[in-house]
């Protein structure tokens, strides 16, 4: 049997939000649609996927807002420079 | 940042400084997350 070159679930998962963002390469594009017409798993976590996203937007005025976001920049930053300082020169 | 705050992409790597493709796994990486939070307290809910 020759090589598929179709996607597999766990890589279609993976391209999910690349896919909605709109930047994923036309071939790759045109991988994961192939996937969808003969998976039903995956045309549920893309819906699941799509209900999250929109859920996470509509919860946004009800949630509590402490820490303020510069707080949770500053962890961002503290957190990155740990991950830097971590992997220096391992590769 | 993107889905609560709902920031343009750009700015979300200006203000991180991180790169586009960088970003885009960060947004996913949070939204599986939350997704599979989900899935988690509805299984539990259902089990209930």
């Amino acid at each position: 049997m020759s090589q598929d070159l179709g996607l597999s679930c766990k890589e279609l998962v993976e391209l999910v939000s690349a896919y909605d963002e709109g930047v994923l390469p036309v071939d790759e594009r045109a991988r994961f649609d192939e996937h969808l017409t003969e998976c039903p798993d995956c045309v549920e976590y893309l819906a699941q996927f799509r209900r999250t996203v929109a859920a996470i937007g509509l919860g946004a005025p009800e949630l509590d807002r402490t820490p303020p976001i510069t707080d949770l920049l500053r962890v961002f930053r503290d957190w990155r420079r740990g991950l830097d300082d971590g992997v220096a020169g391992s590769c | 940042m993107r889905d609560v705050e709902g920031w343009p992409p750009e700015e979300v790597c200006d203000v991180l400084a991180v790169s586009e493709g960088n970003q885009r796994v960060l947004l996913h990486r949070a939204r599986s997350h939350v997704r599979a939070e989900l899935e988690r307290y509805f299984a539990d809910e259902e089990a209930a």
